[in-house]
Order: structure tokens, then C-alpha cells, then sequence
């Protein structure tokens, strides 16, 4: 299977007034195209900081320190994938919300309150697809031209085509210079002399620095009057954001679209953060505990709900959850995680029937099940504060068969048996094939 | 306790009748009253000594309002609370509401003043709060951040004037020892604790007055998996040792599985069924019930289950549907549905369902 998206070696760390909290210890996950993928872990254990580290929006006083985060997108000349660490600002800018999205954990929170759905799901089209959406505009006003008679509308309906001609030009240049800088910048990614590090960051200063549009679309937008050719624009928008949610299946769409987020229910809140996420149709959907607020009726919509666009639509998708109940039943490889270390990767069978690592078995066991039998065992103590975590294996002064090595070795990742790896002492230099 | 107060002591530690609970709705400069929010609606409910009572249902539903009124947190609307009456008091006390007789009915509500939590004196019932307490959704905020451990473990002992300041102490260090912490946490502030730490404290405040009622509400909703076994075990283990009877409201069903002896399912301020842990599992009966059992993610991948998925939202408790609340989403509702309400009734043994159809479907 081909890899989507890999992290290698991950460290992000958050500079607070007690200390550098060591979010994450060296995360390495891959995930492949085409697969559900899981991240699960206890709160606080750095599954969270893991995505916002692949989208790169850690929010201050956090910064990824180490590591690389590769993406395979572009299947022709990226073989070994764009390490995204090193791009500029805007690459991000334009990756986010149009190859990767998010839907975060509150929906309530992840909604603007002051702005109506249809101008915040039509947000993403203007961001990463507005050279499509004056497109269509055009098209549909060079359809009503013929039909047209008075004189003025009619030179006000070609004053319109023409800026979005002129704007489409401007976007296309836009794009062709930004794809030139990214190819400047990814030849000379490697290269490690001064000279040309200094040259990567001039160009990247200057990728920055680049307009969308020209100084005289620019103009004209500010103008009185004139700048209302752009409204077509957003009815167009508008009907392309009732299309989206119409094919989410949301009931009564034209109504939804003009309410605000106060005004809908929690479950359906979050089928508004899932068509946001999906307006550009990303290859990969990182969905961040979408369901952890919501009731287990509504939980089911929206998990089929993201199952059925992810057979139709995206290509992988990353949960983040805790509940090991869902990673079960919709979840093809899942990592465990436990104080910003990788434990266990594995998929979801194996993890269920032959779990390894000591904390995978303890929380599995923690889980009440459907057929329960006897106590519920638990894993004693609880999860160290990461300003001072524990030397060597950070699991270890709750593991229960802790050994010598344990508290000053950091276990390597090892690969136990096909896809299945494992970061503990106990198996290290073993496998199942040995 | 001495043989002969166990042997006054009734079988139902607490009996609901027709309970309901209205928020006004207002509105306009004059804030007049134009609706209400019925967040339960004439809820009849047993609950045993000695057992866990989950009651569950999904947010909204009104099973939090249920539980703080039962304990008056909340005032009630209308209905009665019995708590700890025997049997034959409490159905003379409904006999004589249900009589056209207006004397009667005086009596009656004379005597409901001595005995209904709704109506009792505040003295009265300060009294009566030892006996029952409560354990809260999220520690970090029940508990008061400025206060110490110690001194919040002992609030309920002072406020109830139970013990004089030098057993004070002594308990603490009981208490603490009880729920798994050591007395070297009582010079401690909430915010040093971890969230297992601080919902055990919790438990420990409200174990201090011996009480033989203890409402949890959602008690391991903000903690994560593997201490939420340790909280759940600490609850089970503290049951069987001081005899406690629980009113467990949580909407994770594989908890309430785990912890209680009998399930109480709402939906929309009704109850819609009622019966023990492993009936309701085996053989749920509304067809709520079910499509909220088949929803439990199940962490097992080899059990793909058919799941009911169930359409639309909870509808507005503000006007609910007509007749059966769920029939709106429900996939068996016809026109009897849309029209008569069901009651509650008996459909084996202690199995009691609120549904028209639950025989044929």
C-alpha cells in the first residue's frame, strides 16, 4: 500500500512558564492511501498534537522542534514526498482545507456564531476554488447575454465578464508563479550550505509576498458600486455550498444554509464542520473526536455518515478518538499512543486479538465490554505530567513488567510480525519470525 | 446501625410518583410566560435499597433534571418523592390524592409535608440530605478551588453538625483512606489532583455524612478509559461495603452495564423502559431501547452488528409530538402512535416498557 502521509521522528514541544512540556517524543505513523486510519490514546497523551503537527497549526507557546512530515499527493515527481516542515507559510495556506482537512473535536466552537453556514461552508470555495467558481459565474452570464436587451445591463453584465476573465488570468499566473517557487524551493531542499539556504528563504519570503489578484481587480474591488460585480460571485457560492449539503444529506438545505450555527443542533453542527472540511474534496480527512460530544444515535449518523463519503469521496481518513468501541468498528490500522510515544501500530484485529504492547493490553481490559466478566482491571496511577516524564520508556512506572532497562532506554519501534510494530523492551530483538 | 432501625427500614428506598419538572419559557418586555420546557414529564420510578439504578438517555433527555430533583436540587413542578416510607403509607397517601374527597386530599397533603421531598420544611430537610448525597460530572469544577481537601471532605460533617472538631480530623483521614487516597493529600487544593484524584475526593465528600442514597451524575464522563475503571471498581467495591444505593445517570451504556442492577431508559422527559441489566441487554422491548443498543461501539472488530440508525435529532422538549414521543423517529409508528400516548406497563416480570407495539415488533 502506498503511503499518504508519514511523520518521522516528531518532536513538538510546548514552552509554558513550569517547563518545556514534551508533547510528543518521536511520533512516527504512516498513513496509507485509501484506509481508515486511528490514532487513540488517553487525554493528554498527544494524539491531538500529533495532526495539528502534520497540518502545522500547533498553536503558540508550541513548536515542532524535530522531525520530518512527508506527503505523497503529486503522484509524478514525489517519490519520496514534500517534507512539509520546510515549506513556506503559504504552501501550508494552500494545502489545508484543500488536500488536508480537519473537522475539530467541539463543532460549536469550530463554528464562526456571527456568520451564517452558507458563508462559512462557502469559505473554502473562495479560498481554494474561487478560479472554478468565477468560471461557473461566467458561463452563467454569458447564457443570460443573449437574452439581454437594455443596453446598460447589458454593458454591466460584460463589464462582469470581463473582471472575471481578467481574475481567472491573475489566479492562473498566481499559480503558475507559486508552483515555480515550490520547484525552486524543492530542488534545493536537501542541500545544506549557507548559500543556498539563504536563497530558499528569499524565495519563500517572496512566494509570500505574491498577490491572488492584481492591483487593478484589487482597485476595483474597493470602488463603490463597480465592486458589486462580485456578488455574482457569491450566489453562485451560495448554490454550489446548498449543492454540498443537499449531497451530505442534510434535510432541507436551502433553510440550513441561511441559518446560524446557534440556531442547529449539536449533531447537526457537525455535519456543517464535516462539509466544510469536505468543500475542496481533500485526499485526507483528519476527523479530531467528531463525535465525543454528541449522543451515541447521532455518534452513528455521523460515523456512517464519514464512512460513506470516505467510499465515495475522500481518500484516507485519520480518527482521533478514545473510544476504542469506534476504532473497532469503522477503523482499518490504528496507533496507540501513550505520553507522546508511539506504543503500537497494528491493524485492528491484530491490536484486538494479540495486543503487545503492556498498555494497549491494559486499556483494552479498562474498556467495559458487552459480555463482562469480573472486575474491570485498570492500569494503576495515571498519566505523568510530560514538563518531567518519566527516563527511558515513558509507560514504565505504570507498566507492570517494568524492567531495569525500561527506566533508562527509550525502546526502539520494532517490527514484530508483518505491520504489526511495537516500542517495548520486552520484544526487542525478537520477532515472530525468528 | 442497631437491628431494630434496619428492620423500620423499607424495601424501596425511594418511590416517584407523576413527578414533573417545567421550565418556564419567557418572553417579551414583560417576560411573560409563554411555554415550557418539559424536561420530565410525569415520571413514575422505583428505586430499591441496595441497588444501582442506571438511568440513561441521550443528552437532553432529562435524566440529569430527574436526579437533582430527586434530591431537590431542583424544585419540583408537581409530584411526589417518598423517601425511605413504607409501602402501605405511601399508596394510602396516593389513594387519598386520587379521591374526589377535598378532605381527604387535606389530609393527605398534610401528611405529604412530612414525608414527600418536594414538600418538606427546610429544616426538615436538611435533615433528611445525610442521607442521600451527590457525585457530580466534572470534579474539576465541584469541587471549590480555593478550599483544601480536608476542609472539603468535612463540609457535609459541619454543615450537618455532625461530629465535634477533633473526630473531624479522624474522619478525614478515613475517608481519604476509603476512596484509595493516603492522609497526606488533606493539606492538598483540587487543582493538584488529577481528574481520578479529584472525582475520588468527590466521592469521598459525599461518603462523609454516611448517606444510603448517592446520586451520580455522569461520574466517569470526564475522566478517560483506564481511570474510569478505577473510579467505576472504587464505586462498586464502596456499594457492597457501606450498603449504598445508587441512582447512576450516564449516557455510556457499556458503563451502566458494568455497574447496574437495573436500567431505566428516557427519552424526552418520559420513561420509556425500565427492567434488570441483562434482560434490557438480551431482550430490549422499545424500539428506542434498541437503536441505542445497537449504536454502543462495540470494542470488539470481530462483532459487525446491524445497527439501527435512527433519523432526525431529539425533537424540542418544548413542544414535543404528539402521543408517543418517539414516533417521529421511530420506524414501527403508526397512527395509534401519532395520537395516544402509551403508559408505562408491565411486560414480564420486572420488565415495563412504554410502548403500543412492543408486542409485535
Amino acid at each position: 500500500m502506498k503511503p499518504l502521509v508519514k511523520t518521522e521522528n516528531l518532536h513538538t514541544n510546548f514552552y509554558t512558564f513550569e517547563g518545556a512540556v514534551k508533547a510528543l517524543n518521536g511520533v512516527s505513523i504512516v498513513v496509507n492511501q485509501g484506509e481508515t486510519y486511528a490514532l487513540v490514546g488517553e487525554s493528554g497523551c498527544g494524539k491531538s498534537v500529533t495532526v495539528r503537527s502534520m497540518m502545522r497549526i500547533v498553536q503558540s507557546p508550541g513548536k515542532i522542534e524535530d522531525g520530518r512530515i512527508l506527503i505523497f499527493f503529486n503522484e509524478k515527481d514525489r517519490e519520496q514526498g514534500i517534507d512539509i516542515l520546510s515549506r513556506s507559510e503559504a504552501f501550508m495556506e494552500s494545502m489545508r482545507g484543500n488536500q488536508i482537512s480537519m473537522i475539530f473535536q467541539e463543532a460549536s466552537a469550530a463554528l464562526n456564531p456571527v456568520l451564517n453556514i452558507s458563508a462559512q461552508v462557502g469559505e473554502s470555495f473562495f479560498a481554494h476554488r474561487s478560479s472554478e467558481m468565477l468560471a461557473l459565474t461566467e458561463t452563467a452570464i454569458r447564457a443570460e447575454l443573449p437574452n439581454t436587451r437594455f443596453p446598460l445591463a447589458r454593458a454591466w453584465k460584460k463589464f462582469q465578464i470581463a473582471m472575471y476573465e481578467r481574475e481567472r488570468a491573475d489566479l492562473e499566473a498566481y499559480h503558475v508563479a507559486t508552483t515555480g517557487f515550490d520547484d525552486r524551493l524543492y530542488a534545493i531542499e536537501d542541500s545544506l550550505d549557507s548559500e543556498t539556504v539563504r536563497e530558499g528563504s528569499g524565495i519563500r519570503r517572496r512566494r509570500e509576498r505574491l498577490h491572488k489578484t492584481s492591483l487593478l481587480v484589487r482597485f476595483v474591488k474597493r470602488l463603490p458600486i463597480l465592486s458589486h460585480y462580485y456578488r455574482r460571485v457569491g450566489r453562485t457560492v451560495h448554490n454550489e455550498v446548498v449543492e454540498l449539503l443537499t449531497k451530505l444529506g442534510i434535510p432541507n438545505p436551502q433553510n440550513i444554509a441561511e441559518r446560524y450555527p446557534h440556531e442547529l443542533s449539536g449533531g447537526m453542527q457537525q455535519r456543517i464542520v464535516i462539509a466544510m472540511a469536505l468543500a475542496c474534496n481533500p485526499l485526507m480527512l483528519i476527523a479530531d473526536e467528531p463525535t465525543s460530544n454528541l449522543d451515541v444515535t447521532i455518534q452513528a449518523q455521523i460515523v456512517e455518515l464519514i464512512r460513506t463519503l470516505k467510499e465515495t469521496v475522500i481518500s484516507s481518513v485519520l480518527y482521533i478518538t478514545h473510544d476504542l468501541g469506534l476504532v473497532a468498528e469503522i477503523c482499518d490500522r490504528v496507533t496507540v499512543m501513550y505520553a507522546g510515544d508511539t506504543c503500537e501500530t497494528a491493524a485492528v484485529t491484530e491490536i484486538f486479538d494479540t495486543p503487545l504492547h503492556p498498555y494497549t493490553k491494559g486499556l483494552l481490559s479498562a474498556v467495559p465490554k458487552v459480555e463482562q466478566q469480573g472486575e474491570l482491571a485498570t492500569i494503576p496511577g495515571s498519566v505523568p505530567n510530560l514538563v518531567s516524564p518519566p527516563q527511558g520508556c515513558r509507560f514504565h512506572p505504570r507498566c507492570p513488567h517494568a524492567m531495569d532497562i525500561c527506566k533508562v532506554e527509550k525502546p526502539q519501534q520494532i517490527e514484530y510480525s508483518q505491520g504489526h510494530t511495537v516500542s517495548c523492551h520486552l520484544y526487542t530483538g525478537r520477532n515472530s519470525r525468528t | 446501625m442497631s437491628a431494630d432501625t434496619v428492620a423500620q427500614k423499607s424495601k424501596d428506598i425511594i418511590e416517584i410518583r407523576d413527578l414533573k419538572k417545567y421550565y418556564p419559557v419567557k418572553a417579551g418586555v414583560f417576560l411573560r410566560h409563554v411555554a415550557d420546557v418539559k424536561a420530565v414529564d410525569s415520571v413514575n420510578l422505583t428505586i430499591r435499597r441496595g441497588e444501582c439504578l442506571g438511568l440513561v438517555g441521550e443528552s437532553g433527555c432529562g435524566k440529569t433534571t430527574l436526579g437533582k430533583t430527586i434530591i431537590r436540587l431542583h424544585e419540583a413542578s408537581s409530584g411526589r418523592i417518598y423517601f425511605d416510607q413504607p409501602k402501605q403509607r405511601v399508596d394510602e397517601i396516593e389513594r387519598q390524592l386520587a379521591s374526589d374527597d377535598p378532605q381527604q386530599i387535606a389530609k393527605a397533603e398534610e401528611v405529604r409535608r412530612e414525608v414527600d421531598i418536594t414538600r418538606l420544611s427546610s429544616r426538615r430537610l436538611l435533615a433528611l440530605r445525610q442521607r442521600f448525597q451527590v457525585v457530580f460530572q466534572d470534579p474539576s469544577n465541584s469541587l471549590d478551588p480555593r478550599m483544601l481537601v480536608k476542609d472539603i471532605i468535612a463540609e457535609p460533617l459541619v454543615a450537618q453538625r455532625l461530629s465535634g472538631a477533633r473526630e473531624i480530623d479522624s474522619r478525614v483521614n478515613d475517608l481519604l483512606n476509603i476512596v484509595g487516597l493516603s492522609s497526606e493529600h488533606r493539606m492538598r487544593y483540587p487543582h493538584e489532583f488529577s481528574g481520578g484524584q479529584r472525582q475520588r475526593i468527590a466521592v469521598a465528600r459525599a461518603l462523609s455524612t454516611n448517606p444510603e442514597f448517592v446520586m451520580m451524575d455522569e461520574p466517569t464522563s470526564a475522566l478517560d478509559v483506564s481511570v474510569q475503571a478505577q473510579i467505576l471498581n472504587l464505586l462498586k467495591t464502596l456499594q457492597d461495603e457501606f450498603q449504598l444505593t445508587y441512582l447512576f445517570v450516564t449516557h455510556h451504556l457499556l458503563v451502566v452495564k458494568y455497574i447496574s442492577n437495573r436500567i431505566a431508559v428516557m427519552y424526552l422527559g418520559k420513561m420509556v423502559e425500565t427492567s434488570p441489566t441483562g434482560e434490557l441487554f438480551k431482550s430490549p422491548l422499545h424500539p428506542y431501547t434498541r437503536a441505542l443498543l445497537s449504536a454502543i461501539p462495540v470494542p470488539d472488530p470481530h462483532t459487525k452488528r446491524e445497527k439501527i440508525i435512527l433519523t432526525g435529532d431529539v425533537p424540542n422538549p418544548i413542544n414535543p409530538p404528539s402521543g408517543c414521543r418517539f414516533h417521529p423517529r421511530c420506524p414501527f409508528a403508526t397512527d395509534l402512535c401519532r395520537t395516544v400516548e402509551p403508559q408505562l406497563e408491565v411486560a414480564e416480570g420486572e420488565h415495563m416498557v412504554a410502548c403500543h407495539r412492543f408486542r409485535e415488533i
